[in-house]
């Protein structure tokens, strides 16, 4: 099988965090954290004033961007835009569930594998 | 397993063939990727503990000290490997697979520290040289640091730094006085509005000139007759260069530590903190480089996935 790789962007691309505080003060603190001449964030801190319109808005946005790679969700922020997270089908920017601070990954609650599991036909 | 058949259904077998032998891979990778998410697991909860005990020891630690104008020193690589001749026209297309490499940026040598950072020392050494009164001042009209830090712990770093920049190695001094020097710039004139800061900081400026005179050799004869004239009117155009160089390398930004936010004594948990969570990041593109491999690529496959697809695009 013949496989070229093509470098798509030279310049290195960003990660996008959607978390809760903690988790991203942490993401920041290893150096994940970009801001722009825009003032565009490639992070957005859930909390419980967090509307889900807003964690939507921001992660149609992430997506949409050209510069971002991965999109770091945690579960629990996952859970309430699962329609969205599930509608994302684009292989750039991946979507990446990451377990939250309060509760532990679910296996059950990834769409990465609920679409593995129709893809193979489990039912 | 693969039987051999009549030549018109030979390409089925093999067709069959390759669809097993993804299938098995995409099970491979989905196992390996459940692994790698219990590893982030843990890698997570030992970076959010040392965080919590570096909140325990030094404040509630949240947005409010985020530094405006970071840029990210942690980037990926996307390098895309074309599917076989299926779908030549879509390069970016889901029939493509991407891997991700971390790329860091390289840091930039010596303490090119954020402006959080010389306020922090700024601060600092203002209660040190100030006794008590002057120091609230600052420290609050530095709004941005966590008020935690006020005064107490800065306090006697702040002290020690100013005697130990003028013992310190040449390099390592100027790194510190950049640092104090940073946020001068920003702030005088603007900040404080007290007589006796004022005295106080231009004892400082006086003694930062001394310090760094001594240190940059560069200016060898020009240097030596600043000190001996106790930074003058030779010393405050030797200043005015320094301030337009430091400014122009503050606007390039980026590179910096986001650990400088935090002050310039941060705990040790705090270090801690940021070590694992990077390592956590590095879990994190592995992960996102076995979720690649656990959809299955194929057409044949994809036939299928076209149609839960598209089931997924109506919901």
């Amino acid at each position: 099988m013949a496989k070229n790789a093509n470098i798509i962007n030279n310049d290195g691309m960003l990660l996008a965090v959607l978390a809760d505080e903690d988790t991203i003060t942490g993401f920041l603190l290893a150096g994940v954290g970009n801001v722009d001449l825009r003032k565009k964030r490639n992070y957005l801190v859930v909390d419980s004033k967090t509307s889900v319109r807003q964690i939507e808005q921001a992660f149609k946005e992430f997506a949409a961007r050209e510069d971002i790679a991965v999109i770091l969700i945690s579960q629990q922020v996952a859970s309430q835009i699962r329609h969205a997270v599930e509608a994302h089908n684009k292989p750039i920017p991946a979507v990446l569930e990451i377990p939250s601070k309060d509760c532990p990954y679910d296996p059950s609650q990834d769409s990465l594998l609920a679409r593995v599991k129709l893809i193979a036909g489990f039912n | 397993m693969s039987t051999p058949e009549a030549s018109t259904s030979g390409d089925r077998a093999t067709d069959l063939d390759a669809e097993e032998r993804e299938f098995v891979e995409s099970m491979d990778a989905m196992q390996d990727y459940l692994q790698l998410q219990t590893k982030l697991q843990e890698q997570l909860k030992q970076g959010l503990l040392s965080l919590a005990r570096a909140k325990y020891s030094m404040g509630p630690i949240g947005q409010a000290q985020y530094d405006m104008d970071i840029t990210a020193s942690v980037r990926l690589a996307v390098s895309s490997e074309e599917a076989q001749a299926a779908a030549p026209a879509a390069s970016c297309s889901r029939h493509s697979r991407h891997s991700f490499t971390l790329q860091k940026a390289p840091a930039k040598a010596g303490a090119r520290a954020v402006r959080g950072d010389g306020a922090a020392s700024a601060s600092a050494a203002d209660a040190d040289a100030d006794a008590d009164a002057g120091g609230e001042k600052p420290a609050g009209v530095k709004a941005s640091q966590g008020a935690a830090r006020a005064g107490g712990g800065g306090g006697g770093g702040g002290g020690g730094k100013g005697p130990a920049a003028a013992k310190g190695g040449p390099q390592a001094v100027e790194a510190e006085v950049e640092e104090l020097d940073m946020d001068w710039s920003d702030e005088e004139g603007s900040g404080e509005e007290d007589e006796g800061l004022r005295e106080a900081n231009d004892f400082l400026r006086r003694m930062r000139v001394e310090a760094e005179e001594e240190a940059s050799g560069g200016g060898g004869g020009g240097g030596a007759a600043a000190s001996t004239s106790g930074g003058g009117g030779d010393g405050a155009s030797q200043k005015q260069q320094r301030q337009q160089r430091r400014r122009r390398r503050r606007r390039q930004g980026g590179g910096s530590d986001p650990l400088h936010w935090f002050g310039v004594l941060v705990p040790p948990a705090l270090k801690e903190a940021q070590g694992q969570f990077a390592a956590a990041l590095e879990t994190c593109v592995e992960l996102a480089n076995k979720a690649q491999r656990v959809l299955p690529r194929s057409r044949s496959a994809g036939g299928a996935a076209a149609a839960t697809a598209t089931a997924a695009g109506a919901m």
